[in-house]
């Protein structure tokens, strides 16, 4: 029997991760900046306001020059182009990334901020390709590769080996062409700039949706008096605070969730039969109305930035005179980076998605949920 | 000098008085009579018919061109002699000390081996024929490949790929291949995939179902064996 149970002993099941922290924006170690520059393939990303907006508010406040990207059919061999490198990669903020069936079945390749080049590739593809990489970390065992080229090191010139072979495989081996999300960023105004392709690309060009709903008539929690009590008991170091504290967190987050799916059940009036649902709001909370505005689209996080400093800007302000913002950002889940260049894979979601919640004072929860084949949080 | 046993004696030798003296040898009337129709018969029976006296004796039969040994005592010295001949064999330590198998390096050009690939597409074309697209690939297993013009177009290790060259020497696990800046490149024929063209046809060689020395790959029975990873 006990050999029997040695020969059986399987790794524990992986499980997908939520990771809350607080801060403050004040705060000099405040990751915020960090947390959205380092995760580049945005999906979407949406503001939630505890009160009703008009459209006039949001074209003056949150509507700025429409932000674009463009969808591509292109060759490997492109981005190694010596004019791409220089007018895009040094200068200003390039991003792109390959749409596929899925990063568990085909190859993956994505282009980040600081230029590197990481291609996600499946056994066939690696063994094809003539470029060294390490093996993926999820999945079963040696059946997907990883192969990281930096762009912008000293080595990637004309004439030189390294360049030459990768060249050479991009010419021969892996001349496919892939459909790209491309964005171009200046890094000084943060604008999207217009690149140019040539014509055989099919470059379409295409707008970050932009769409706002108005939720009347749902229960909002008062989610600060969470956080005032919180921060009284922060001095002695109660673990039953601690842990009303966390649970608090994940209930606020479960209803963000139901938020950003409008469900039915925060409705003031809903009548639910208890047999299909429970749910009720975390508590105190109050009958009130809402704003969501959402932009949907390949989002260059260095938007997201401008967009989160100005939110901060005007809850400060109290312009709106809201109690608290909440920003959630979706991750493309078939990216293969999550945060800061870690890996990133699909199992059972493959999600890579993020939330600030944004108080008047400048404090923050951030909540980080990943997928279980991340490897951002190890 | 064949021709010379039936010309005639030279001049002075027939005028010399000996030779007027020479008598005919005596012959009596009845041989006289016999032998010139014997003779006759005899030829005109074998010139008769080639064709039915190949069938006859030839046809069929099995014929020792060789001188065979009759007496056990010829045996014996014969034995004798072969086991004195005996070839001495080098052994692999000595032919690994001796780098027998080695190709020197002031041989490592690829202009050296061009003419052995000229030599190798000759004999492919002639190993083709007329043969359909299944028997060709059927002889290919057993064909001769130094001199072929090999690229690795997959393989298990990434350095290796695109790594184009004549064949020069095969061993059982290893293709050693000579490219055109003048390098031997050792490549294992393990987890990686072969290509060649001839004419406009593009041949893929599974190294991994290669894995013989070319001597014996050349009788080998082979058997359907399914090419599951590199």
């Amino acid at each position: 029997m006990y050999t029997l149970l040695m020969a059986f002993s399987l790794p524990e099941p992986g499980k997908s991760k939520l990771l809350i922290s607080k801060s403050t924006t004040k705060s000099q170690n405040s990751r915020h900046e960090k947390i959205i520059l380092e995760h580049p393939f945005n999906h979407q990303m949406e503001l939630l306001f505890p009160t009703v907006l008009s459209s006039q508010q949001i074209m003056d406040q949150f509507s700025k020059d429409p932000f674009f990207f463009y969808k591509a059919n292109i060759p490997l061999s492109y981005f190694i182009d010596r004019t791409f490198i220089n007018t895009y990669v040094k200068g200003g903020c390039v991003r792109a990334l390959s749409l596929s069936e899925g990063i568990d079945i085909s190859n993956v390749i994505s282009l980040d901020e600081s230029g590197t080049l990481i291609l996600n590739l499946t056994k066939d593809t690696y063994e094809q390709l003539g470029l060294t990489g390490k093996p993926s970390k999820y999945g079963t065992s040696r059946q997907r590769f990883v192969v990281q080229i930096n762009l912008l090191e000293k080595s990637m010139i004309p004439g030189k080996k390294g360049y030459e072979r990768v060249k050479w495989c991009f010419e021969n081996s892996l001349t496919e062409s892939f459909p790209f999300l491309i964005s171009f960023i200046d890094i000084i105004s943060h604008e999207s700039k217009e690149m140019k392709f040539p014509s055989t690309f099919n470059a379409k060009k295409l707008n970050v949706e932009q769409n706002s709903f108005l939720l009347n008539d749902i229960l909002i929690p008062e989610i600060s008096e969470m956080i005032k009590m919180n921060n009284n008991n922060n001095n002695n170091d109660n673990k039953k605070e601690e842990n009303k504290w966390k649970s608090d967190a994940i209930e606020i987050y479960d209803w963000l969730g139901l938020v950003s799916l409008k469900s039915q059940r925060l409705l003031a009036y809903d009548q639910i039969d208890p047999y299909i649902s429970l749910y009720s709001p975390p508590e105190p909370y109050k009958m009130g109305d809402g704003t969501l505005l959402r932009w949907t689209g390949f989002i260059p996080s260095a938007i997201i930035l401008s967009i989160f400093k100005s939110v901060l800007e005007q809850i400060e302000k109290n312009n709106l005179n809201v109690p608290w913002i909440v920003i959630n950002i979706w991750g493309f889940k078939d990216s293969p980076i999550s945060w800061n260049k870690q890996e990133h894979n699909h199992f059972m979601s493959g999600e890579n998605n993020y939330s600030f919640l944004i108080w008047p004072d400048g404090s923050y929860t951030l909540y980080q949920a990943l997928g279980e084949y991340d490897n951002y949080s190890i | 000098m064949s021709n010379n046993v039936y010309s005639s004696l030279p001049k002075d030798i027939q005028d010399s008085p000996e030779a007027k003296n020479e008598r005919q040898p005596p012959v009596s009337e009845t041989t006289k009579k016999f032998v010139p129709n014997f003779v006759l018969n005899s030829i005109e029976s074998s010139t008769k018919d080639p064709a039915k006296i190949y069938v006859s004796k030839l046809k069929g039969k099995v014929i020792l061109l060789d001188n065979p040994l009759k007496t056990s005592e010829e045996k014996k010295k014969r034995i004798k002699l072969q086991k004195k001949k005996k070839v001495k064999v080098m052994s692999a330590k000595e032919k690994k000390e001796t780098k027998i198998y080695e190709i020197p390096e002031e041989c490592h050009k690829y202009d050296l081996f061009i003419p052995l690939n000229e030599l190798w597409l000759q004999y492919m074309e002639e190993l083709h024929g007329n043969s359909s697209p299944a028997v060709f690939v059927q002889k290919l297993l057993k064909a001769d490949f130094h001199g072929a013009l090999f690229t690795v177009s997959k393989s298990r290790c990434a350095s290796y790929i695109g790594i184009t060259g004549i064949n020069i020497q095969e061993t059982e696990n290893m293709f050693k291949l000579i490219t055109k800046d003048n390098k031997l490149k050792s490549i294992p024929k393990g987890h990686s995939v072969f290509t060649f063209q001839l004419k406009d046809y593009m041949f893929t060689l599974y190294g991994e179902q290669l894995r013989f020395r070319s001597a014996t790959r050349a009788t080998k029975k082979f058997k359907n064996k399914p090419n599951i990873d590199l």
